[in-house]
């Protein structure tokens, strides 16, 4: 009887606890039901109408939507140069962007989804790094070509024979942010990457090229994203006295960085060397509001891919970018290579007269291979007219001549650029391909 | 020893944001037993209002006022259109909860599709940079510390020293009995949600303004810190918040200054689950009524 009692009496309790951590639990997964749903919110890429379209597949939405809103842009600069040039095999090409929410998850399925319902595809650009380890099988299997600008070192080797890439691996970019500190003669460097697995990716060219060319790191950290203060972690980089950093972030946590770097040394920031990829469209404006703009004309590096601009490729590029409100900025070696990948692509399958991946992706390597005969063209336009006249063609983009290696990849040579504050740049110096590649590793 | 006095400091100044926002969202639910998850997105929406403000150069302070009066009458708008009325008919603790996070979601897309995906960047007044005793802090982190305890223990005076305060008190015990005695159990309730949603739009701006730049998951990613400063201090509890704030806070700068920057969160997180392990309640949770909760006692 007692025990009974006893175990009556304890029963509100147990229940009581049990409700608590019912709720406890219902905290956490709202909010985590929340953080998944709402990390997904943030716009979308607008499509564009055509009669052959392009997967445009990129984050549109969550924490890295900044990306997608600038991967969407070359795509409509490149529709728009070809269909004033007449179209491919004469239909107009439109912009689908698939939104892949920096997230494999959501990607697939995003993806399954875009191919199941959408028959007009021809071709592909985006793939981000922080999805295209899963969705660079999905597009092979639909046998689409696509160009992308992902950094995964994992594709340095790849043998998809669907991939093409004409920007560098995160490692190799690493490489060529040592090479460009080593360059500016600085002797010690604080090494600070956001943990996403797009910037994380350069830590080991980084690490690599700073000892082969006798670097000191001051500092090396991984920071965690969009936090409210890296108060702690600028106090353990100043402390290091580093004569500059070499730093890869996020707009929100670039700015927030530099503010309290600023903060904390009363203004005195050290010249930084950052990525050109970096630069979303309100990266140069964020940046103003938190530091001066002396010291993002002129102590800032930014480090990507080289252009040569005294091309009709960059002229076309950069007028087609314009044209479509892209913001100055943008007009880089990263999103220049998705671009010229459009052209390429459409340009192949205007030589193959088939939209067919299977049929055309063949002659993307055609396309850009110098050969006996060939006519170097430039544009989208100039490559339709020769072909009409049956004229063998060698695209030459803004990077210069492409030469793709056996895993369709090509690295050009690397641009040290400065900015302006209307986003205009340019070049400081430039680092050689090769002599990076071997910093590499 | 620098860097850890250093450090103290700016994991106070971070407690304070984060602590902010974990009392207006533990008032929610100590008054009405509503977890409104939706909070995070009326964090956002304070941050943006916050943005429109300071492109017209308004006083970030006062910005931070009027911000956190127009969340305060948004709130009680959506208490009454949503959480309130479904309790009032009957829906249980996770119909409720369910209902929150998907207005949440909704309320959000709206101001993505009307702010844009872009992140936004505050022109912000540090104000000069102070060091004592090794502290190093901008006028405007003081102001931000000076705020969040002005504002703390002006709702630990409303709740012991006024009659609303008896009144919130009464209704969170019992609302049924509440009722019977007199007390006007729905405006306390209005009250209880427009104090919260107060606290909830000043440290949306407070943080936009101590981040800089943001975007449209700013509240979301908050919202996780602030859940875990309210689960740690025992949820309900405002007290608890508070300091549940300061360790969250504080943990994330020392793991930042010491060990790999890169595990700040999860050294947060840690410290939440080992107080769930060892104290289900929370640091300040007892089997105790709710009115001490909200009491803090």
């Amino acid at each position: 009887m007692a025990a009974k009692v006893k175990r009556l009496r304890r029963q509100p309790r147990l229940t009581g606890v049990l409700r608590g951590s019912i709720r406890i639990a219902g905290v956490a997964a709202g909010g985590a039901l929340l953080a998944t749903v709402t990390a997904g919110v943030a716009g979308a890429g607008t499509s564009s109408s055509g009669q052959y379209q392009v997967l445009v597949n990129a984050p549109f939405t969550g924490s890295t939507a900044s990306l997608g809103s600038f991967i969407d842009l070359p795509c409509k600069a490149a529709a728009r140069v070809i269909d004033q040039a007449g179209g491919v095999l004469g239909k107009k090409l439109g912009c689908t962007p698939v939104n892949n929410y920096g997230d494999p998850a959501d990607a697939v399925p995003a993806l399954e989804r875009a191919f199941a319902t959408d028959k007009t595809l021809v071709m592909a650009v985006g793939l981000d790094s922080a999805t295209a380890a899963t969705t660079a099988p999905l597009v092979e299997r639909q046998k689409l070509p696509f160009f992308t600008t992902n950094g995964l070192t994992s594709f340095d080797r790849q043998t998809n024979p669907y991939f093409w890439r004409m920007s560098p691996s995160d490692n190799q970019n690493g490489a060529a942010y040592s090479a460009a500190a080593a360059r500016l003669h600085y002797k010690k460097v604080a090494v600070i990457y956001a943990n996403n697995i797009g910037a994380a990716g350069n830590i080991p060219g980084t690490n690599a090229a700073a000892k082969k060319l006798k670097l000191t790191i001051t500092s090396n950290l991984t920071i965690p994203g969009d936090q409210t203060s890296y108060s702690s972690i600028v106090e353990r980089v100043v402390a290091g006295k580093p004569q500059a950093l070499i730093f890869y972030a996020d707009t929100q946590t670039t700015a927030t960085f530099l503010s309290n770097y600023s903060q904390l040394t009363g203004g005195k920031l050290p010249p930084m060397i950052t990525a050109e990829a970096s630069i979303a469209p309100t990266y140069i404006t964020a940046l103003q509001k938190v530091i001066s703009t002396r010291y993002i004309e002129k102590d800032i590096y930014f480090v990507g891919q080289t252009m040569t601009k005294s091309q009709a490729a960059f002229t076309n590029f950069s007028h087609a970018m314009k044209a479509i409100g892209a913001p100055g900025g943008t007009i880089n070696g990263v999103i220049s290579s998705l671009f010229t990948g459009i052209n390429i692509m459409s340009l192949a399958i205007d030589m193959a007269h088939s939209t067919k991946g299977t049929v055309y992706n063949a002659d993307i390597l055609k396309i850009v291979t110098a050969r006996k005969g060939a006519v170097k063209v430039h544009t989208y336009a100039q490559g339709l007219a020769a072909l009409k006249h049956h004229h063998a063609i060698q695209y030459v983009g803004t990077s210069g001549a492409i030469k793709f290696n056996k895993y369709h990849n090509f690295v050009g040579s690397w641009g040290v650029n400065h900015i302006t504050a209307s986003g205009t740049p340019s070049q400081v110096f430039k680092l050689a391909g090769t002599t990076v590649l071997a910093d590499a590793g | 020893m620098n860097l850890f006095v250093e450090t103290l400091g700016f994991g106070i100044v971070s407690g304070c944001v984060i602590a902010l926002g974990a009392v207006g969202f533990s008032v929610q639910f100590g008054i009405s037993n509503v977890l409104n998850v939706a909070y995070g997105t009326f964090l956002t929406l304070a941050a943006y209002l916050g943005y429109l403000l300071n492109v017209e150069h308004f006083n970030q302070w006062l910005s931070v006022v009027v911000v956190g009066m127009a969340i305060a009458v948004l709130s009680v708008v959506y208490n009454r259109l949503l959480p309130g009325r479904l309790m009032r008919r009957g829906a249980g603790f996770v119909t409720t909860l369910i209902a929150t996070v998907w207005a949440g979601i909704g309320m959000l897309y709206v101001i993505v599709v009307i702010a844009g995906p872009t992140a936004r960047t505050y022109q912000v007044d540090n104000g000069r940079t102070l060091t004592f005793a090794a502290f190093v802090l901008t006028t405007s982190q003081l102001v931000v510390i000076g705020a969040a305890l002005a504002l703390m223990f002006a709702y630990h005076l409303l709740l012991t020293q006024t009659q609303l305060g008896k009144a919130m008190r009464a209704t969170s015990v019992n609302p049924v009995v509440a009722r019977s005695c007199g007390i006007p159990v729905s405006r306390v309730i209005d009250a209880a949600w427009f104090i919260s949603g107060l606290l909830c739009g000043m440290s949306g701006v407070v943080l936009a303004l101590t981040t800089v730049t943001f975007g449209s998951t700013l509240g979301t990613t908050f919202l996780i810190y602030m859940i875990a400063a309210a689960v740690f201090g025992g949820i309900g509890q405002p007290y608890g918040a508070m300091v549940g704030g300061l360790v969250v806070g504080l943990a994330t700068q020392l793991v930042g200054a010491y060990s790999s920057p890169a595990y700040e969160d999860v050294a947060a997180f840690v410290i939440l689950t080992a107080m769930l392990l060892v104290r289900p309640r929370g640091l300040f949770g007892t089997a105790a009524t709710r009115s001490l909760r909200l009491a803090g006692g």
